[in-house]
């Protein structure tokens, strides 16, 4: 298979014989089994990372071969799979709130606001509370580090979808974390009720 | 330290390789391998292996390049035909060449009879857009939902789903969106049968369960009930308008900067962050964006953009358009690799009607598949546009200032 260069050529080619498809796991495996890690715990990441390739090995007759990243592909299905496991996600996420304290209690200055350990707590919270929608968005662009035309391309929406997805969840990740710059009080009173 | 930075931090730890994991998911994988080999119908009765795959490979790669010559070849005639019509006109009730009428419409856009100039808001103001959606979607009742493609799942609805929505922005992003839904139209009679015996929910946001669910979405929201959401946000951190005021008003100069990619107007390039330099296709969505985002929206900049669309290639105009409000006009379309993208906008006043998504052919990927060419995926109708002080005002509350007043 040395001559094969990109992921659409090494699709193309495992339609005739399957076993090209295996240069699609060596070169992603680990991008997608770290993503899902990321989202769900340990045994299910492995699970699902497992199955993200089996499913992309069924349905690659319907891999669009213009593109040649199969990325954006693969966490598309990836992040279908998890959303299966959201409710898991989101008890997790809250697991992990609670172990942690409060961001923003009483009147901490700046410092220890943006300390990372003391917001763990909100930003777990912060995320179980999160529309999956906007939700599979952030993650797509954190985790696994796709730009936004290939999240849009991953979760088959609009790139204006996208922008705007994303624009969302992180105006509520930021009121949520107190890390939005309030300076006058409209926004001062959206952010003391949580904001939207 | 912003929220990106903290979520790249958190759980990075949890990030390991897992050596016995991955043995297992290759296993399975090639376990498939042997199955799909066996199951095909040329395949032979040993094992695949890498020597084999170089010739079925490259003999693969030969049919693809003959399929795709044959293909380009196809398309040329089928677009010279095209052309034929809508570019060139035929005969003495043909229709007018499509550079022609956008040059007409960019005079009409810079004449006093245009459209009136979209604005910029000022501090302390909004910019207040309505405009009625239409979407394919797919949605779960009281979970997630698509935009812009079917949901396959057994227990997901699909539809095209109307929705009104009112936007309210300021220039820090803060602002207030209001959103209601219309009546979903299924694809099929069964498909809505099936909806309704289910209970007829509504795809998400409007669906109260769904609302419940997000009490940090919806928990403070204005009004949220079936089929309405009515929120305000604080603002936003690194917001800004895409303001077109620094782009050129002389088409060609105009076409250069959208081409080169190099217009800093947040909000357009920003669509092809890393491209250095735009092609036909892309040039021609960064100008239909100007059209619709634009602000401010001069008469000038609004005739460059129709100048600038009438010298590219791959335009198409049609005269008969009619967007899904039934408001008729002329649609002026790009054929894009991944579908057709359409501007309808009235010929005797310049104005934006919609901006509509569809397919140009049968869908095949996994979000499409068994939809027919023409397909609309979304439509955005639009209704009103302008500036206003608060968010509670729309445009016929306000009266909008000149040109000259906001610079």
């Amino acid at each position: 298979m040395g001559e094969i260069q990109s992921d659409s050529e090494a699709i193309a080619a495992s339609l005739a014989d399957p076993s090209a498809f295996g240069v699609i796991f060596e070169r992603h495996y680990d991008a997608v089994h770290g993503y899902l890690q990321r989202r769900l715990d340990g045994p299910f990441a492995d699970e699902l990372a497992a199955q993200t390739f089996l499913v992309a090995f069924d349905s690659r007759s319907r891999f669009d071969r213009s593109r040649s990243d199969s990325r954006p592909w693969l966490f598309g299905i990836a992040t279908n799979l998890a959303r299966n496991h959201r409710r898991r996600e989101i008890v997790e996420l809250r697991a992990v709130a609670a172990m942690t304290p409060e961001a923003g209690a009483g009147d901490d200055g700046v410092e220890a606001r943006i300390d990372a350990e003391r917001l763990r707590g909100p930003l777990a919270r912060a995320l179980a509370d999160l529309p999956t929608e906007e939700s599979d968005v952030l993650c797509l662009l954190v985790w696994a580090e796709l730009s936004q035309a290939e999240i849009a391309d991953a979760l088959a929406v609009p790139l204006g979808t996208v922008k705007s997805r994303l624009s969302r969840a992180r105006g509520r990740l930021q009121v949520a974390l107190g890390l939005l710059a309030v300076t006058d009080p409209v926004a001062a009173e959206a952010t003391s009720t949580g904001g939207k | 330290m912003d929220d990106l930075t903290l979520m790249r931090g958190f759980r990075a730890e949890r990030v390991k390789r897992n050596p016995a994991a991955r043995d297992a998911a290759w296993q399975a994988l090639t376990a498939r391998f042997e199955a799909a080999t066996a199951a095909a119908p040329a395949s032979s009765s040993s094992a695949p292996s890498a020597a084999a795959a170089i010739p079925t490979a490259n003999l693969r790669r030969r049919l693809l390049r003959r399929r795709r010559l044959f293909a380009f070849a196809a398309a040329t005639a089928i677009a010279a035909a095209v052309v034929g019509v809508l570019v060139l006109g035929s005969g003495p009730t043909a229709q007018p060449a499509a550079a022609e009428i956008l040059h007409r419409t960019a005079a009409i856009a810079a004449s006093p009879q245009g459209p009136a100039p979209s604005l910029l808001p000022g501090p302390g103001q909004f910019l207040y857009k309505k405009f009625e959606r239409l979407e394919l979607k797919g949605w779960i009742p009281g979970g997630t939902s698509s935009g812009g493609g079917l949901m396959r799942s057994p227990s997901a609805f699909n539809a095209l789903m109307p929705s009104r929505q009112e936007w309210w922005t300021a220039e820090d992003g803060a602002g207030r969106v209001r959103e209601v839904a219309g009546t979903p139209r299924f694809l099929t009679e069964a498909e809505r049968a099936r909806w309704e015996a289910a209970g007829s929910r509504l795809p998400a946001p409007f669906d109260p369960e769904y609302q419940r669910k997000y009490p940090l979405a919806f928990g403070d929201a204005l009004e949220a009930r079936r089929g309405v959401v009515d929120t305000e946000h604080a603002k936003l951190k690194g917001f800004r308008f895409p303001d077109t005021s620094r782009l050129p008003i002389e088409p060609q100069a105009l076409r250069h900067a959208v081409e080169g990619n190099s217009i800093s107007v947040g909000g357009f390039n920003l669509m092809y962050p890393s491209a250095q330099r735009l092609d036909s296709e892309k040039t021609i969505a960064e100008l239909f964006n100007i059209l619709s985002e634009g602000a401010p929206l001069t008469p000038q900049l609004r005739a460059a953009a129709f100048n600038a669309l009438a010298e590219l290639p791959g335009i198409e105009v049609d005269t008969d358009a009619t967007d899904f409000l039934g408001r008729q006009g002329y649609a002026v379309r790009s054929i894009r690799n991944e579908g057709g993208l359409e501007f309808i906008f009235d010929p005797e006043t310049a104005e934006m009607l919609a901006q509509r998504e569809f397919l140009t052919a049968p869908g095949q990927g996994p979000y499409e598949e068994g939809l027919p060419a023409g397909q609309t995926i979304r439509e955005t109708a639009y209704l009103e546009t302008g500036v206003v002080d608060s968010t509670h005002d729309t445009p016929a509350e306000t009266p909008a200032p000149a040109m000259d007043e906001r610079g």
